[in-house]
């Protein structure tokens, strides 16, 4: 039966929507995040067996592929990190956890049919559902400043990006007559190469550049990222974009593969715009949350080095960057959620002598900050540097130049945020609803007192994973290669 | 004697890009929502005019009624959004929403 190759999705759908239910009963829910954490498990254990599988199924609507296992396995990663992570949020909105947990579930489940999808309605569909999901999460908390406002602005252009993302789909149905990925394909191969071909597969990067917020697709995600819920922008920022990559992957590869050397240059010009603009763009920020949605773009532009590579050690490193920038991402967002928490302030300025009140909040977000920019012997190094090489060895020796020389400016406004941790007196605490103790009163047991313990958890594991996949990088790097294996033989 | 095909794709386009300027340029929330439908029915139409022409019966158009049931999906979000905004500022002007920037 088919049932056995969609149960991981099946089983989050379902303690989503029986989370929902429970709700309307209007009784207080405990223990949230081991129900979601519990359901997840399950659903890894149901992922497990499927990695010895390579079919398509249900009419060649999904696809079931070594990298369609790996996107899933670190969605489902990502998404317990997430649930940890999140845990002090939770105990502070208690009235809206469920519909969290419910709706991050259920994104899950989205995000994982969008990396499997081998055909064009299914494809838009998980698309869809993933996107309209995300709009009820950032719009969560609609007391937060700019929330409901941001929130309107992601739903506008999610809406335009969908549009064009289907009238690049309706020119593909047109030219092939089909909406299968494999059989668009093969159809094309026959024909020439046309204007509107080209104009159709514009449309289409112009839909995932919007999931994967790549310049000049990326105006809204800085708004979102302010205004979102921290533990909600922290998944947004990293399985999103995974997820957009995959898509676009399968989509220009497979469906659009006989133009491959004319999309390789469309990549790498909009993987080069992409790491340009979001690095400078986030020198002069002043709110943290702000700073890394755009060091989140220029991430996103590093994961798009390997679709401009087109080859397969360009795939499998963008693979791995792409788990290693989530491990590095997730621990920096949590960090501004335990201190958001902690002090109710996400600006730069909040930060001050964070060292000195919180060593280890300052430790991690170090880390990760020097990790995503790229200095040894931290995962990003590597991961950047497998990313280099593989474009070099594609011949596009420009990028990779761009994107060591935009690595170095990344390093610049990292450290200034350690500078600020590390060198500046404390600022003052503005938690809401009680008036600011003084500074000196603050010690660090006091204040990571107020941090739940799982959220500790949840930056101590992802900071761990950082810290090991950089001296051990050999078992990721070599399930990436096998994730990539059936991408350019 | 039906018209070619190229007219509904030429109709098909000209409803996407009208769509695309409402939403680029008017500043009316709802009126925006109401664009991005209007690109959406140009979509639409391209579906289903492909289907008539090339033969292939019902792809297009099972495409096309997925398309409008999503579609109303993300205009139920994006007017509860509005509502919400409405009822906060008492205002449904996009230009007036100026929190955020940078």
């Amino acid at each position: 039966m088919h049932t056995r190759y969609l149960a991981p999705e099946l089983i989050l759908a379902v303690t989503a929507l029986l989370l929902l239910l429970l709700k309307v009963t209007g009784r207080r829910l405990p223990g949230l995040t081991a129900f979601a954490s519990l359901s997840l498990l399950l659903a890894g254990w149901a992922l497990w067996p499927l990695h010895e599988e390579n079919l398509s199924f249900l009419g060649g609507t999904f696809l079931l592929d070594p990298l369609a296992f790996y996107f899933k396995a670190l969605f489902l990663g990502t998404a317990l990190l997430a649930f940890w992570g999140a845990a002090g949020w939770v105990r502070r909105n208690p009235e809206t956890a469920p519909d969290f947990h419910a709706l991050l579930l259920l994104e899950t489940a989205a995000l994982m049919l969008m990396v499997s999808a081998g055909e064009l309605i299914s494809l838009y569909l998980a698309l869809e559902a993933s996107v309209v999901t995300f709009f009820t999460l950032a719009g969560l908390q609609p007391e937060r400043p700019g929330s409901l406002e941001a929130t309107l602005k992601y739903v506008l252009s999610a809406g335009v990006s969908a549009a064009f993302l289907l009238y690049g789909m309706s020119f593909l149905y047109g030219f092939t007559g089909t909406t299968n990925l494999e059989e668009i394909g093969v159809r094309l191969g026959a024909t020439a190469w046309s204007p509107l071909l080209l104009l159709a597969g514009l449309f289409l990067l112009t839909g995932f550049g919007f999931k994967l917020a790549i310049v000049p697709f990326h105006f809204w995600s800085p708004d979102v990222y302010e205004a979102a819920p921290t533990p909600v922008v922290a998944y947004l920022a990293v399985a999103s974009k995974a997820a957009g990559f995959a898509v676009a992957l399968r989509v220009f590869t497979v469906a659009l593969g006989a133009l491959a050397a004319g999309w390789s240059f469309v990549f790498a010009v909009v993987a080069a715009a992409t790491i340009v603009f979001g690095n400078l763009a986030a020198i002069p920020q002043t709110d943290l949350k702000r700073l890394l949605a755009y060091s989140s773009i220029s991430q996103a532009g590093y994961l798009l080095l390997g679709l401009a590579a087109m080859s397969r050690p360009g795939l499998s490193s963008a693979l791995f960057y792409a788990a290693l920038y989530t491990l590095s991402n997730l621990t920096a967002f949590f960090v501004v959620a335990a201190w958001e928490e902690a002090s109710g302030r996400t600006d730069l300025a909040g930060f001050g002598g964070l060292a000195r009140r919180a060593p280890f909040l300052a430790a991690a977000l170090l880390i990760a900050l020097l990790s995503l920019g790229g200095i040894p012997p931290l995962a990003g190094f590597i991961g950047k540097l497998t990313l280099f090489m593989a474009v070099v060895d594609a011949g596009q020796v420009w990028l990779a130049l761009i994107g060591a020389a935009l690595s170095v400016v990344s390093v610049y406004y990292y450290l200034n945020v350690a500078r600020v941790m590390y060198v500046e007196p404390p600022a003052a605490l503005a938690a809401p609803g009680s008036p600011a103790p003084a500074p000196a009163e603050q010690t660090s047991p006091a204040i990571l007192a107020g941090v739940a313990p799982t959220t500790l958890l949840a930056i101590a594991l992802s900071l761990l994973g950082t810290l090991l996949l950089g001296v051990y990088p050999t078992w990721l790097l070599r399930a990436a290669d096998w994730a990539a294996r059936l991408f350019w033989g | 004697m039906s018209p070619p095909l190229h007219h509904y794709l030429i109709l098909a386009a000209v409803l996407f890009c009208l769509g695309l300027y409402g939403v680029l340029a008017k500043r009316n929330a709802i009126v925006a929502l109401m664009s991005v439908e209007l690109m959406l029915a140009g979509v639409n139409l391209n579906l289903v005019a492909f289907d008539r022409y090339l033969g292939s019966r019902y792809l297009g158009q099972v495409f096309a009624l997925f398309t409008v049931s999503v579609a109303a999906a993300e205009a139920a979000v994006g007017l509860a959004l509005v509502i919400a905004l409405a009822r906060r500022r008492n205002s449904v002007d996009l230009s007036e929403f100026t929190d955020l920037s940078g």
